[in-house]
């Protein structure tokens, strides 16, 4: 702004020193300095026009202009401050709720699983063209071979679904149980509320009995016992001691309980297939590379084993990426609360319209009198625009207020409605 | 008493105005007035240029990089702003010049002898 200014200024000066230039030679023609004066505006033609032609091809101009229109749409809201406090009130009700609400999926259903290896983290499916069928599942042998490719996995995880029938204390419960290798729960990067979880080797076979329990459980069945960790619950008729408690949005494949899986590497049986096979790539290796490579291990393993497996004929082996499959088991879920949020935005834009709207029939009569005084389409545009961008900051700074106020009071209720969703 | 004379001037055609401050900038850097008298003495008063369309002619040249300014002292110890040709705006005279010649010898092929006549 005052690099214009000291330009406007400079020009000034310079049309001044040609009044002044020509005015002297004029006087040595032997003109009064009256006459001479007169003579020299006259050539120089309108000054006015030339300094106006000038600031017009600024380049600050619009920043001059949209100053003016900040400060006349500030006058303008302060002028009818009922209208201007009821739009604010309403677009921040909209804005804060639907952040809110934002917020929460996001942190609640995506940012738990946001982690570092977000992408990388895949699930190998086969499939057996012969039977038109797709397998989430592969067999202890089809996991051995598939640990085996370090070339593009850094890490290859296997988990089962079980069921557990919990009988100490209180009631006999049965719970759905997964029972996942020693790595898979550090790799999803959500640590517990309490305690740690498993360690490499505890998966190992005659590994101890050791389980991780989820906030749900932990507060049904414990009282949110603080003193639940190596606490020893009866499962199956075996003691498994409590080593930590997971967030209560960490609901794993849907279960409360997770032990580590122990597997016997020795089996032999390719067909058996009950394990859920999950790896990390490599960094750097996308999975369409993955996929390459696993299509080649398809076509050893049908020529090696095909004999005694017949579904290996026409196999096909790829990759799902985990994220995608975890969001999308709670889809409803979340698509529910996604179109909640898009209507509170939609009710609230249409609200404040219809108010704009009114206040902008309004002021016909002032935008026939700019216009009659030669105010540019674009300028008047302009003006509303500014207004109605100024309203926004103000309501979406309120808004995110009053986002930040209700966060804590909305993640409790979306949280529960989303855990039963998502565990029917 | 030039300037209080009376008879009819040309009023320069559009974008002609550019030309002539380039042209006259040849002979070395010159302050707007010199420029505008330059423009008058060497057209033999044929010409009217409003002197206060120079400056936003000069500005506009300037922005484009043909021109360069500085703030010097005219000979009669005044300060005024000097304008000197730069590299591309000698190249972009030549092209303008070139430009001119075909233009004005097309109109005037046009015009024919009777044209000149009359």
């Amino acid at each position: 702004m005052f690099g214009r200014k000291r330009k406007l200024d400079a020009f000034t000066c310079e049309i001044e020193a040609h009044l002044r230039l020509e005015v002297e030679r004029l006087r040595e023609q032997g003109l009064s300095e009256v006459e001479a004066q007169a003579t020299a505006r006259r050539s120089f033609g309108n000054l006015m026009h030339t300094e106006e032609r000038f600031y017009e091809s600024g380049r600050w101009l619009w920043w001059d202009h949209f100053w003016q229109d900040l400060r006349f749409g500030l006058r303008a809201l302060l002028r009818e401050r009922g209208v201007a406090a009821l739009c604010v009130l309403i677009l921040a009700v909209g804005i804060g709720a639907s952040t809110a609400l934002y917020t929460v999926w996001k942190s609640a259903l995506v940012f738990p699983y946001d982690f570092e290896g977000n992408g990388r983290w895949v699930a190998v499916l086969a499939g057996f063209n012969r039977q038109q069928t797709r397998s989430w599942f592969l067999s202890v042998p089809e996991y051995n071979d598939l640990r085996r490719l370090g070339d593009i996995f850094e890490s290859v995880s296997v988990m089962q679904h079980i069921m557990f029938n919990l009988t100490d204390n209180g009631h006999p419960e049965s719970l759905d149980v997964t029972a996942v290798s020693a790595d898979t729960i550090r790799n999803t990067g959500v640590s517990p509320i309490l305690g740690r979880s498993f360690l490499p080797g505890e998966d190992a076979p005659g590994g101890p009995n050791v389980v991780l329990i989820g906030d749900s459980l932990w507060q049904r069945r414990y009282q949110r016992d603080p003193n639940i960790l190596g606490h020893r619950i009866r499962m199956n008729d075996e003691n498994y001691s409590v080593i930590g408690v997971m967030p209560p949005y960490f609901r794993f494949w849907g279960t409360e309980l997770w032990v580590p899986l122990r597997l016997d590497y020795n089996e032999r049986n390719r067909s058996h297939r009950a394990y859920w096979v999950t790896a990390m790539l490599k960094k750097g290796v996308t999975q369409k590379q993955a996929d390459a490579r696993l299509a080649v291990v398809a076509h050893h393993w049908e020529q090696k084993d095909g004999g005694q497996v017949p579904e290996y004929a026409n196999l096909r082996l790829w990759t799902e990426d985990v994220m995608k499959y975890v969001t999308s088991s709670m889809k409803d879920a979340i698509l529910v609360l996604l179109a909640a949020i898009a209507f509170l935005l939609v009710i609230t834009c249409s609200n404040v319209t219809n108010i704009l709207l009114a206040r902008v029939s309004g002021r016909r009569r002032e935008v026939a009198i700019r216009l009659a005084l030669g105010g540019s389409r674009i300028r008047i545009t302009g003006q509303f625009l500014t207004e109605s961008v100024l309203l926004a900051v103000i309501s979406g700074a309120l808004g995110l207020l009053i986002a930040r106020v209700s966060l804590p009071l909305i993640r409790h209720v979306v949280i529960d409605y989303v855990s039963t969703e998502s565990r029917e | 008493m030039s300037t209080q004379d009376t008879r009819e001037r040309l009023e320069l055609l559009q974008g002609t105005l550019d030309l002539l401050i380039l042209r006259t900038l040849i002979f070395g850097s010159q302050h707007g007035q010199g420029i505008a008298r330059a423009i008058q003495e060497t057209s033999q008063e044929e010409l009217l240029v409003e002197h206060g369309a120079l400056y936003p002619a000069l500005q506009r040249l300037e922005e484009r990089g043909w021109i360069s300014a500085k703030w010097g002292v005219s000979s009669n110890n005044r300060k005024a702003r000097f304008y000197a040709l730069t590299a591309a705006g000698r190249k972009q005279l030549v092209k303008e010049t070139n430009k001119w010649k075909r233009l004005t010898g097309a109109i005037a092929r046009i015009l024919g002898p009777e044209g000149a006549k009359s």
